[in-house]
């Protein structure tokens, strides 16, 4: 469809050049004939600017008359004078009579003078005998031929100078009307440009606002849409997104992913129907535009069908994983609210359908807006959190199983929120992940951590929750290392926890943690058997301890299958020369049972809660850590 | 009121074609020399059939000259023509703008022209023609001249008409 636009739009261009040329050329023909018309005006107003006939006649009767005078004269009626006069007039006329035509002699003319000059010659040699009757006679009679010379010169000068300006007026009209016909030509081929060119402009408008690959509106016609709603009342938006739709470009092949993005365009286009309008927004998310009455129903229902048909559709390709849709939907109904602020609502819900998973309609309800703005207020508060001192590091111990004597702690993080209260790491943490501000805290948590650690009996560890975003900075390990340095703790007492996601997310992990371990930091797998448990991240990456996660443990009572789990992980573990923490340990029962799955330590409320720094020294020291030989079994008692 | 050639002769040339019979009026010695004499009254003046004036050649050169040098349809090569501008001329008379000319020749050849009309396309009346009087045997003793190489859009019949050789009388209406 593209190569087809295109290749129109090419035979356009071609199109339009070729007009551009005939108008190039035409302009010039008009200029040439319009230089032309010029010639020829002027070649007209040459031939009329000065009538010859005219003269040739006043000649003439200049002539006559002075053969009339002569007459007189020589009959005694007419004074000398009157007749020197006579004479001068015609004397004139020798000098005056015009013998070129518009620039070219008239050689009849220029006969005629020389006649008329030797005649006056003549005269003026007997002019003081012209009265004698001879000489009058003689004279009167060759002034009379004179005169028939000159009527003959005007009526055929009037002839020629006729001719001439018949021809130049045939050319001015027939360059006159040449002028014409390019005009109207001119004006024809720029009114075809004129439409061309808007029509142009138009497909390359549509163009501009069409998804090539779909044939879908795109970003731009959305927004262009945005503005078309203004007045109404009940407006929904949908946007969707095709989930793990890199991983099915990337498995099966772009073509693949361009198909599958063609067939949710029909889809979508069939669902909306004449209710509403889809566009394409991006790489693979669409968005659905629904306006009028019962708005936000048509959209839920449209997007309820389209996952329908999605589903009933084959887009299955290699891994025969199933494509499947995050659907967020905003809706308003009484149209006080901009479409792009809804946009960026059913976005938001969106991605909440996508972090729980994909495969959802989340609706950005008030409920779910309200709590999205919580979390943005919160993610604001937390920026200046460190400073403010509302964070508080607490530590839990990590006791070994057999000998119930503490080995270390693990530090947990709070948040004193002034409105809010006591915040849970597991609700704050994702929200500081989002913002980055993750890594500022991870820095205040080490430092705490290991400033406390430091005043702890030697052989006790302290254990720091490393999250992705920490992992991926790259001033980590050398924050590490100098935060060692500062507090002067031993490397091997820090251990850092990390979760399977956090080797997911960071495609360098294993280099950061081979920089970790040749500080000599100890590392610990957090939370293994609750995401992929993968047997191929036990095997590529060296770890310390490994701590089973607690939905695990506390179901070991019940499960005999999680007791073979914990069992396997802990004989897994042995092989690969690292300690296996139970996590959750809550009652005796299942203390007893960890150990005898072979978990050498534990950690959970059955041997304390999270502890302040303080309330920890008093727990080290009751514990007896005094000296690292008087170190008594402690009793559970004294711990509860 | 018509200017003919008779009225013409009555107002001006005829005392003088007369012989010595007014005072003041050579008469001249020999007959081809009497109508080139530069004293000689030969320019008559007049308004609505009143005579203002009779000018000789010698009063026209003593006007404040105009020179002009150009071609002319009656001339192969440029030639060079002296005389008062018209504008100069009519001041004498207190001319308006608005007034219209009557220009006679001595062969009967008679136009009309605004005043204003002349005097913008810088008409002179010339009694020299390269620096010497014209004969009236040729184009004398006035010849109405225009700069027609200066401007060429004056090159068209409704100048070349005004431009009237052996002009005898200006009538003033």
């Amino acid at each position: 469809m593209r190569t087809l636009l295109l290749g129109r739009l090419a035979g356009v261009g071609w199109f339009i050049g070729a007009l551009m040329a005939a108008t190039l050329a035409l302009g010039l023909v008009a200029i040439e004939t319009s230089i032309q018309t010029q010639n020829y005006h002027q070649g007209l107003l040459d031939a009329s600017s000065h009538n010859a006939t005219f003269d040739y006649s006043r000649g003439q009767i200049e002539i006559e008359r002075l053969a009339r005078t002569i007459e007189g004269f020589e009959a005694g009626r007419t004074s000398r004078e009157r007749l020197e006069t006579a004479f001068a007039i015609v004397r004139t006329r020798v000098d005056t009579i015009p013998i070129v035509i518009t620039g070219r002699p008239f050689r009849d003319a220029v006969a005629a003078r020389e006649e008329l000059a030797a005649a006056c010659e003549d005269i003026e040699a007997v002019l003081p005998f012209i009265g004698r009757p001879e000489v009058a006679r003689r004279m009167v009679g060759r002034l009379d031929d004179l005169a028939s010379t000159f009527s003959r010169l005007s009526t055929l000068s009037n002839a020629v100078q006729g001719d001439l300006v018949a021809g130049w007026r045939e050319r001015l009209a027939d360059a006159l009307a040449d002028l014409g016909l390019t005009l109207r030509l001119l004006c024809g081929i720029g009114f075809v440009l004129l439409v061309v060119l808007f029509w142009q402009k138009l497909s390359f408008r549509r163009q501009a606002m069409t998804d090539p690959l779909t044939g879908l509106p795109n970003r731009a016609s959305f927004r262009e849409w945005s503005r078309r709603t203004a007045g109404a009342k009940e407006i929904a938006v949908a946007v969707v997104d095709v989930d793990l739709f890199k991983e099915v470009n990337d498995s099966c092949g772009h073509q693949h992913g361009d198909r599958l993005l063609c067939d949710l365009g029909t889809i979508f286009r069939a669902v909306t129907g004449r209710f509403g309008e889809v566009a394409r927004i991006g790489g693979d998310e669409f968005a659905l535009l629904f306006t009028g009455a019962g708005a936000q129903q048509h959209a839920e229902r449209a997007c309820a069908e389209a996952v329908r048909r999605l589903g009933a559709h084959d887009t299955r390709c290699c891994d025969e994983r199933r494509s499947t849709l995050s659907i967020g939907i905003a809706s308003v109904v009484n149209g006080d609210r901009s479409v792009e602020s809804m946009l960026i609502d059913a976005d938001s819900a969106m991605y909440s359908a996508k972090n729980s998973g994909g495969g959802r309609i989340v609706i950005a309800s008030d409920e779910f807006r309200n709590d999205l703005e919580q979390r943005r207020l919160l993610q604001r508060d937390m920026a200046s959190a460190v400073t403010r001192g509302e964070f508080e590091t607490v530590f839990q111990p990590i006791v070994e199983v057999g000998s119930l004597r503490a080995h270390g702690f693990e530090t947990l993080l709070r948040w004193d929120h002034p409105d809010l209260g006591r915040l849970s790491p597991d609700f704050f943490i994702p929200l500081a992940e989002e913002t980055g501000a993750i890594v500022e805290i991870g820095r205040f948590v080490l430092d705490r951590a290991l400033s406390i650690a430091a005043s702890w009996p030697d052989p006790l560890t302290v254990s720091v929750n490393v999250s992705a975003v920490q992992l991926g900075d790259k001033a980590f390990v050398a924050h590490v290392r100098q935060s060692l340095l500062r507090h002067d703790v031993a490397p091997h007492r820090l251990i850092l926890e990390i979760t399977e996601t956090v080797l997911i997310r960071n495609a360098n992990a294993k280099t950061v943690l081979d920089e970790l371990r040749a500080l000599g930091v100890g590392i610990a797998l957090d939370d293994f058997g609750t995401g992929y448990a993968s047997m191929g991240y036990l095997r590529q990456y060296r770890f310390d301890k490994i701590k089973i996660d607690k939905s695990f443990v506390s179901t070991m009572v019940d499960e005999g299958k999680s007791a073979a789990i914990v069992r396997a992980i802990c004989g897994l573990a042995r092989d690969i020369s690292a300690t296996v923490v139970a996590e959750g340990i809550e009652t005796e029962e299942l203390l007893s049972l960890v150990g005898a799955a072979g978990c050498e330590l534990g950690q959970g409320y059955l041997f304390a809660r999270p502890m302040s720094a303080l309330q920890t020294t008093l727990f080290i020291e009751r514990q007896g850590w005094g000296s690292a030989d008087a170190a008594p079994r402690m009793t559970i008692a004294a711990m509860a | 009121m018509a200017i003919t050639r008779r009225t013409f002769l009555r107002a001006c040339a005829l005392p003088v074609l007369a012989g010595p019979v007014l005072a003041g009026v050579v008469a001249p010695a020999r007959a081809s020399t009497s109508l080139d004499d530069p004293e000689r009254p030969v320019l008559a003046v007049s308004r609505n059939g009143e005579r203002l004036a009779a000018l000789s050649r010698s009063d026209l050169a003593a006007m404040p000259q105009t020179r002009l040098f150009t071609q002319t349809p009656w001339n192969n090569e440029p030639v060079e023509y002296e005389g008062p501008s018209v504008g100069v001329f009519l001041s004498r008379f207190s001319g308006e703008e608005e007034e219209s000319l009557r220009l006679l020749a001595l062969n009967d050849y008679l136009v009309t022209a605004k005043a204003g009309m002349l005097i913008e396309a810088g008409a002179i009346l010339a009694v020299k023609e390269n620096g010497a009087f014209m004969p009236t045997s040729s184009k004398g003793p006035v010849f109405v001249m225009f700069p027609f190489d200066a401007e060429p859009r004056l090159q068209s019949q409704r100048y070349y008409s005004r431009a009237v050789w052996q002009l005898v009388a200006i009538e003033l209406t």
